[in-house]
């Protein structure tokens, strides 16, 4: 046992394994990169990136099974830590190597955390209107809500990794009258009217079939689409399709109150309203290319009041909440037209140690490099005295 | 190290990460996160049928696009519409009472947007849709003299530019065609706009028409 646990300590701090977890990560990087031609840039990040495993078909026709970056990177930080901090050498001639290390480590732990716990998505907000919640870019959401409620509603809420790549699965609260069973569901959806004499591939539900779409490139522009069943406790089961961009929700009677059903793009909470008050924007002249664009928002938080100004590049940044300015509309927006203003919108609690890691890292360098010109002068004059 | 130690590690790992991504996937699943809002993001329309979900038809108990106007006020659309065959019902997007693609590869888009006290006028809209098309502004008279017809129970001015359409992102479609129409209903303006490449939205004009043309008032507004 000893053994082993000394054969792993030495494995898993060799030189060795850094070379091929580099090597690894220049292929995988490489392969993302060209993959880019066939797949968007979520599809590759998803796949090659965030994985543990993958399959890349070599050509399209060679399957050539890979560890996937996410793995790579987790066993690169561990080698680093134990190879280039624990098991180095750590005399003063080392400091600044050492130190770089450290930095590098840093890096990494900063994008497993991020990867782990950011959120991110994006906040649209009209002149004089306030929100305290931003929707994600890809990621959809189940929520189920009482619409009974005056002034407040409980929404009761089921994460798209729970059903979108999972078989049929049922879902259920004590606080709901029913369950609901997701039966299928599509990243990529349409649905479709079945006329008489169609013979649809999927189940017909209120003259309506679910027609599975290939993904879009962009993936924020796909569509996702799911059958459900309600199932209350006593009586008959709702069999429906949702559509993650239907604009109206689906809604049921149980119990003698109406039940919202909705699929959409995941929502977070802020811990602070933003309020936007005034939006501007500037045209290169004679053209349509956007030369600046800014917002006057107003920050609240306990009914207290911040006025900021969001520009390109001049985020807000809140509570580990950073607000960019990212677009504004309608694309054709006639003189005098309301306009309203995007904001991408991210939490990452680890947002700033990519700083915190450059600046070891440069401490590092400057640390190692001075020793060794230190020393080298240190020669010269040596070698001119004797 | 040896070789073989080095092997017999590795296969171990790979070992646990394979089981450890072997968890269980439970059928029954207990729902355990809760969100307390203000509003419902999407206000629910009690007994909506799926076409009506799915934006395929619109009825007046429809809730409003955002920002409209002046729907906005009145919470409801005064109008139904009918998609045509093959045209694709597309995300909901602020201003715009719906939208449709369609095409082949659905590189066309068809939407509607309602403004109130006219928008600015028939002229300086469809200005501005011939300023991204690339093309030179039409005088009021030479508004006046474009075909008409009959949406809504007013005559309303048709326009087909081809040009180069160039939206507020910079990116330009060569050799595109721009089919509009705006309907002027006193106390706004209901806007129909398809764009895309010419190839995809000329095939599109009959069904555009018979869009346009499907533009029908709801009892209750004539009520």
């Amino acid at each position: 046992m000893k053994d082993l646990l000394r054969n792993l300590y030495r494995f898993l701090s060799s030189y060795g394994l850094s070379c091929v977890l580099f090597f690894l990560l220049f292929l995988l990087t490489l392969m993302g990169t060209l993959e880019q031609i066939h797949l968007g840039l979520f599809d590759v990040q998803k796949k090659y990136f965030e994985s543990v495993f993958l399959i890349h078909e070599l050509f399209g026709v060679l399957p050539i099974p890979l560890p996937g970056a996410y793995l790579v990177m987790s066993a690169l930080a561990v080698n680093l830590f134990l190879g280039g901090i624990v098991r180095a050498r750590k005399g003063p001639a080392h400091w600044g190597v050492l130190l770089g290390h450290i930095g590098i480590v840093v890096l990494l732990l900063g994008a497993g955390i991020q990867y782990r716990y950011s959120e991110s998505g994006n906040l649209t907000l009209y002149e004089g209107e306030q929100s305290s919640e931003f929707e994600s870019y890809y990621e959809w959401e189940l929520a189920i809500a009482d619409a009974s409620g005056d002034g407040s509603f409980t929404e009761h809420i089921i994460p798209g990794r729970q059903f979108m790549h999972a078989g049929a699965r049922t879902f259920r609260s004590p606080a709901l009258p029913f369950e609901v069973c997701v039966e299928r569901a599509f990243r990529n959806s349409l649905p479709q009217p079945v006329k008489p004499g169609d013979t649809p591939a999927g189940p017909v539900v209120d003259g309506f079939t679910l027609v599975s779409l290939p993904p879009d490139k962009q993936a924020e522009r796909n569509a996702a689409g799911v059958y459900v069943t309600i199932r209350p406790a006593s009586g008959e089961a709702t069999e429906a399709i949702l559509w993650g961009v239907s604009p109206v929700p689906l809604t049921v009677e149980m119990d003698g109150k109406p039940w919202v059903i909705d699929l959409r793009k995941e929502r977070f909470q802020l811990p602070f309203a933003v309020a936007l008050d005034k939006f501007t924007h500037e045209m290169h002249p004679g053209t349509q290319m956007p030369r600046k664009f800014e917002s006057d928002v107003r920050k609240v938080e306990n009914g207290i009041e911040q006025s900021v100004t969001i520009s390109m590049n001049a985020p807000l940044r809140h509570r580990g909440y950073t607000l960019y300015q990212a677009s504004w509309g309608p694309p054709d927006a006639g003189p005098g037209e309301p306009l309203f203003s995007v904001f991408a919108v991210v939490n990452n609690p680890a947002d700033q140690f990519p700083l915190y890691a450059c600046i070891i890292i440069s401490v590092g360098l400057c640390v190692h490099f001075a020793r060794s010109l230190v020393l080298y002068l240190r020669e010269q004059s040596e070698g001119a005295a004797s | 190290m040896a070789v073989r130690d080095s092997i017999s590690i590795i296969m171990t790992a790979l070992l646990a990460v394979v089981l450890a991504s072997c968890g269980g996937d439970g059928s029954v699943v207990e729902i355990t996160r809760t969100r307390t809002v203000e509003s419902l993001p999407k206000p629910p329309v009690p007994k909506a049928t799926s076409a009506q979900r799915f934006g395929y038809e619109h009825t007046a108990a429809m809730p409003s696009p955002h920002g409209a106007a002046p729907a906005a006020e009145t919470a409801e659309l005064p109008f139904t519409w009918t998609a045509p065959e093959g045209w694709r019902p597309a995300a909901d997007r602020p201003m715009r009472v719906v939208t449709f693609t369609a095409g082949p590869n659905q590189e066309a888009e068809c939407y509607v947007t309602i403004l109130g006290q006219g928008g600015g006028g028939a002229a300086a809209n469809i200005n501005r849709w011939r300023e991204q098309m690339g093309q030179q502004p039409l005088t009021e008279a030479e508004v006046a003299a474009l075909p008409v017809i009959d949406v809504l129970g007013k005559p309303s001015p048709w326009v087909e530019v081809r040009g180069t359409f160039t939206g507020p992102s910079g990116a330009a479609v060569d050799d595109a065609l721009l089919l509009g129409l705006v309907c002027p209903v006193d106390p706004f303006s209901v806007f129909v706009k398809m764009t895309g490449p010419a190839s995809v939205v000329e095939p599109q004009r009959d069904a555009f028409l018979a869009f346009c043309t499907s533009l029908t008032w709801s009892p209750a507004a004539n009520s």
